[in-house]
């Protein structure tokens, strides 16, 4: 499915995807910025980006930084 | 006097439910998505409230089931009955093995897309406890591709006991069938995360679907022995 970037969208689920397994908006906030920074990034010069692909970016460039956190954002829609 | 043989088929048959992961995944993705949004308490009482709703819809299919076969059958299925349900287990069987759950490194399952997304939208959504209870009565019903037959079967040997017993093997099926909802319930009250939980589901995949498969096939082997063979 063809999905539309938005940066603050995608900070909000990965503070919300941070508060589910009980880590600290603090710790995380810095951490959601520079991945969100990260994905915009990635996004540029492409037409169009599937929501599979802005998925497994966001878990990969999570994965960096908190492994729970980019198994969390890779599986959140995977689960049933 | 208790046949014993009735009482190892609902038994058997609510291990069997037991092992199915629809009502399961849906808990976890409630406390997912209940998690990101409320405070604790809020999450306990929904996953109570879910509990409660899928234990009522097993409860009650049971049950109508019971009333159906009692009503339609005289009190017990025919032997053609029962040799169709044996079969449909057998059925089952395989579809569990091969089926039940999509290919890949997930613990998706059998579920066509437009139902999967559905149940993930609602528990996304679900805010208070009627939401939650309504979601474990939705997922309950969904589940019944593979577990009506179950319920069918169990009512039948139910329905061989004497009263008190019925009430009782109806309560205990309920119970045993929603056993790894509660335990689940337990872990992550006591400190595990959802991605504890998923990490161990995703690993012991193919386990799960080796003991659902085997255990279809070994319940539609016992009725086979016990109530058709050992009743003709």
């Amino acid at each position: 499915m063809i999905a539309k970037f938005s940066k603050q969208n995608l900070i909000n689920d990965i503070l919300c995807e941070a508060k589910a397994l009980g880590l600290r908006p603090e710790t995380v906030e810095p951490i959601a910025i520079r991945t969100a920074d990260e994905v915009e990034e990635w996004t540029k010069g492409r037409a169009e980006i599937t929501e599979d692909d802005l998925a497994r970016v966001t878990a990969r460039e999570l994965d960096q930084y908190n492994k729970d956190l980019g198994y969390a954002y890779n599986n959140r829609n995977k689960i049933i | 006097m208790i046949d014993y043989a009735s009482v190892g088929t609902v038994l058997l048959a609510a291990l069997v439910h037991a092992t199915l992961q629809l009502s399961l995944g849906s808990l976890l993705l409630l406390y997912h998505a209940s998690l990101g949004k409320h405070i604790r308490i809020k999450t306990r009482r929904l996953a109570s409230r879910y509990v409660t709703g899928v234990a009522l819809m097993t409860l009650l299919v049971l049950s109508a089931a019971c009333f159906i076969i009692f009503t339609l059958c005289r009190g017990a299925m025919s032997t053609a009955g029962l040799s169709f349900c044996i079969g449909a287990l057998v059925g089952l069987a395989f579809c569990a093995w091969f089926l039940y759950y999509r290919s890949g490194r997930s613990t998706e399952l059998w579920l066509p897309k437009s139902v999967a997304s559905f149940i993930n939208r609602r528990a996304k959504l679900t805010n208070s406890n009627v939401e939650a209870f309504s979601l474990g009565l939705l997922v309950g019903f969904a589940e019944m591709p593979f577990t009506l037959v179950l319920t069918i079967v169990s009512a039948n040997s139910i329905l061989m006991l004497p009263q008190i017993w019925q009430v009782t093997m109806l309560l205990i099926y309920t119970t045993v069938a929603i056993t790894p909802l509660l335990v689940l319930r337990i872990g992550i009250r006591r400190g595990q995360t959802v991605v504890d939980v998923q990490r161990w589901r995703n690993k012991n995949k193919t386990f799960f679907r080796i003991l659902s498969g085997a255990g279809f096939l070994v319940l539609a082997g016992f009725l086979l022995a016990f109530e058709i063979m050992g009743r003709t």
